[in-house]
């Protein structure tokens, strides 16, 4: 609060002409505030304001941050300055101190961004100095980054990634040529457990990388490689009760990426390719960060090979990346057709770096693929995503139209992968002596005159997979007068199941074998397939109807309806707002017949909400929202989280910049 | 308790607005700015040649795209006044790739940069997108817009052809 005071004292010494820094007219200047603040019935409620100051005069510019938020919409409560920077231009020199954000190359090595939608924020406090002759570009930066990181609760982070980081980067241009090479290190303590500093792990990540691309009239080309390993100190008490420290390999890794485009008259080829290898885990274990650590770190933002999608319906069933492990290709062509129509068309697989096997149901072996490609087998995790998209205006550029269809199938998880030779032994004994005893025989001696021996084959596999569709249509018309209408639809059919196929049922840990499902028939597998979703509902059928209605510059309307016929976990929607009432044409609603909080079956699973925003001035800007929202996963620029549902509630925002 | 927080916060804050949009306009800084096609020049640079319509933009941006349609209309109707579009591309290194093959397959004309960590973005108050800031060529910024809604196209136009008309007023 106190950088805040002393910011409010400045603005209101502005007037003074005797103390010219402080002298508004003294500086080149902008200011922007973004406020918002939301609360719901099911208590999600949150106030976030943020205020940036950035403020120029000759060589030196500086940024101040304050945040009040208490709590803000996703992260830890904030009432002070959040960041800052200063910044100052010498000839070929330009030194920074405060929070600074770098790229190198395209992020193998070091992004940094700041992401208030998922609540992600890597840049580093610390200091930078550049020196920059055109062509030669070198770059040192030190400091420390925190990264926070969710556990089971959605808004707020349980652990804490601390970086003690320095690095340096040199670039190199010549003609159509350039060339870049970068060194970072960092030294993380990782908080592992959500209870406190004392579960923490000591990490030294040591990252050396370099770039090459080139630019023609028709091609562009990028790659990147980075070579990656990291220590870890371990800490332990000698015999006269000193602390020794130990450093140990803990894990060594690379990453590669192939970017080209090629380009002929309006049309355009994209191409990519990457292999990321920085730990790999088996594919029953798919979650990584907390325990899993000394692998990618929170620097290395590296491209995805799927699309960035921005419609919500496809961002839903985005894939999750998985940066430590993960090859794949994407390929796209987008260009013109005729009657002023455009062609998106995107293909992209990815699969991760080993083939496993399960031995046993916990003991997994890797065996890496060969050559380049990802792989479909089960055991690599494979996605593959297809997506087309046709968009044009018409009448005149007065009506814009935009339909997409998306289509993605994966197996996200694998319990079991088991494919080998069980062999089963029998004995054949022939009795050769017997006694008669109260009108009974019994077998006193026996000879075992020979052993069987019968070999067959094995094969146990369990694995959940997904698959979905996606087609969102998007129109919009432009009247004269300066209004316009919207209309979108969208329509999405996604299956999960977990998928059995086998032919033996379990497996013996006292004879370490498996139990054939049928021991008369060891080729007799069985494939079974459940659905994930309650009732066993085979597919889940998503829906979406939006219309707007606005005046340029003035004031826009959005009514979304958002359907689903089954969530993945059963949740009822505990509130019936008039809204929802006015939509359904509920007229009991509106005459007190309905009771509001055990709402009528007919509007379970839909999400109703409104949206007002008002442009006070072209810089200032209201909304305000009313309804429901569902949550879901929500990924932009790759990183994923899950948000959760804004049920009956308010949401208001204000934005201005001056 | 906390909604009076919120009240008085905001309140805080529109003061503070208020207070800095009585001071009046501010020029931009000279920032530096690497092209689409790997080249490095500056604010100022581009400036010299005349008037600037600098836009934010990435490629996941639904309103930004139908804007830049238009926005490329005034580049090429006003470029022989000295008038230029520079479009600052928002998106990360992760879908920075596309960028080059979405302008090609549109044939825009507009001068493209890229600012893959916002940095340009964060000095010059443009995280919304689209955010459009009309420059004259003594770098003093002239108008701010934020958001797209379709027929706004029309509000931009005269916007530049004011400034344009103010040029050649000075000129006279």
């Amino acid at each position: 609060m106190r950088y805040f005071k002393i910011f409010i004292f400045s603005a209101l010494l502005a007037q003074n002409p005797n103390i010219p820094f402080l002298d508004l007219d003294f500086w080149n200047y902008n200011t922007g505030i973004t406020m918002n603040f939301g609360d719901s019935y099911d208590d999600y409620s949150f106030m976030e304001n943020r205020m940036d100051l950035n403020f120029f005069k000759g060589n030196f510019s500086g940024w101040l941050q304050y945040e009040y938020s208490d709590p803000p919409e996703l992260g830890y409560p904030i009432k002070d300055l959040r960041k800052y920077r200063f910044e100052y231009n010498y000839g070929p020199w330009k030194f920074k101190y405060g929070d600074i954000y770098e790229i190198w190359g395209r992020g193998l090595t070091l992004v940094q961004i700041d992401d208030q939608g998922i609540d992600f924020d890597n840049s580093t406090r610390g200091i930078m100095i550049n020196y920059d002759t055109g062509n030669i570009r070198i770059s040192h930066l030190n400091g420390n980054t925190k990264n926070d990181i969710l556990d089971t609760d959605l808004r707020i982070p349980a652990f804490t990634f601390s970086h003690d980081m320095e690095g340096t980067n040199l670039e190199f241009d010549f003609d159509k040529y350039s060339i870049g090479l970068s060194h970072l290190q960092s030294d993380e303590i990782h908080q592992y457990r959500p209870y406190g500093p004392l579960d923490t792990a000591f990490v030294n990540h040591r990252l050396s990388g370099f770039y090459l691309s080139s630019f023609g009239k028709n091609y562009d080309i990028f790659f990147e490689y980075v070579d990656k390993q990291s220590k870890e100190s371990i800490f332990s008490l000698d015999f006269f009760g000193n602390e020794v420290e130990n450093v140990v390999p803990l894990k060594k890794g690379y990453g590669l990426y192939l970017n080209s485009n090629f380009y002929l008259s309006t049309w355009s080829i994209f191409a990519e390719y990457k292999r990321y290898s920085f730990d790999r885990i088996n594919p029953a274990n798919t979650d990584y960060v907390i325990s899993n650590y000394g692998n990618r770190i929170d620097y290395q933002v590296m491209p995805i090979l799927y699309r960035e999608q921005n419609h919500s319906f496809l961002g839903r069933v985005a894939h999750q990346t998985n940066a430590n492990d993960e090859r794949g290709i994407q390929i796209e062509v987008s260009g013109a057709l005729p009657a002023g129509l455009q062609l998106v068309s995107q293909y992209s697989k990815l699969s991760r770096n080993d083939k496993w096997e399960s031995f046993t149901p916990i003991n997994w072996s890797p065996s890496s693929l060969g050559g380049f490609l990802p792989s479909e087998d089960i055991s690599t995790l494979p996605y593959s995503e297809f997506y087309n998209e046709i968009s044009g205006y018409f009448l005149k550029d007065k009506l814009f139209a935009k339909i997409v269809f998306g289509a993605n199938k994966e197996i996200p998880k694998v319990i079991r992968n088991f494919s080998g030779a069980n062999t089963s032994i029998s004995e054949n004994w022939t009795y050769t002596d017997s006694i008669e005893f109260n009108d009974d025989w019994f077998f006193t001696d026996s000879i075992l005159e020979g052993i069987d021996t019968v070999s067959y084959d094995v094969s146990s596999k369990l694995y959940r997979t997904s698959k979905s569709f996606t087609i969102p249509l998007e129109l919009s018309y432009n009247y004269n007068n300066h209004y316009s209408f919207g209309i979108g639809l969208a329509y999405q059919e996604k299956e999960l199941k977990n998928v059995s196929y086998s032919n033996v049922g379990s497996y013996n840990w006292l004879d370490s074998s498996w139990v054939l499902i049928d021991p008369d028939n060891p080729t007799s597998y069985q494939k079974e397939e459940t659905n994930q979703y309650p009732n066993n509902i085979p597919a889940q059928i998503n829906r979406m109807f939006y219309f707007s209605i606005s005046k340029a510059s003035q004031w826009a309307l959005t009514i979304n309806y958002d359907w689903t016929n089954v969530q993945e976990v059963i949740e009822l929607d505990p509130q019936y707002t008039p809204l929802e009432a006015l939509l359904f044409g509920d007229l009991k609603y509106f005459k007190g017949e309905r009771d509001r909080l055990n709402p009528p079956s007919f509007i379970q699973n839909k999400w109703v909400s409104m949206e007002l925003s008002y442009n006070i001035t072209s810089t200032q800007r209201i909304s305000i929202i009313y309804g429901s929202l569902q949550g879901g996963l929500v990924c932009s620029n790759g990183i994923c989280r899950i948000l959760q549902p804004f049920n009956d509630g308010l949401k208001l925002s204000y934005s201005a910049v001056l | 308790m906390k909604k009076i927080n919120y009240i008085k916060t905001a309140l805080l804050f529109l003061i503070f607005n208020s207070a800095i949009a009585e001071q009046g306009g501010t020029k931009i800084p000279d920032l530096e700015i690497k092209m689409l096609n790997g080249q490095r020049t500056s604010i100022y640079k581009l400036l010299k040649k005349g008037p600037l319509l600098i836009d934010f933009w990435a490629t996941w941006c639904t309103p930004c795209k139908k804007l830049m349609v238009h926005l490329d209309d005034y580049h090429q109707k006003y470029k022989d006044e000295g008038f230029q579009v520079l479009m600052i591309n928002q998106d990360t290194p992760r879908s920075l790739g596309k960028v080059k093959s979405y302008i090609n397959s549109k044939k825009h004309k507009f001068l493209v940069a890229i600012d893959p960590n916002q940095q340009i973005s964060k000095k010059l108050n443009g995280q919304i997108m689209p955010s459009l800031i009309l420059v004259r060529s003594d770098a003093s910024i002239v108008w701010r817009h934020q958001g797209f809604m379709p027929g706004e196209e029309k509000e931009i136009q005269q916007q530049i052809e004011l400034l344009l008309n103010e040029n050649k007023k000075v000129d006279e």
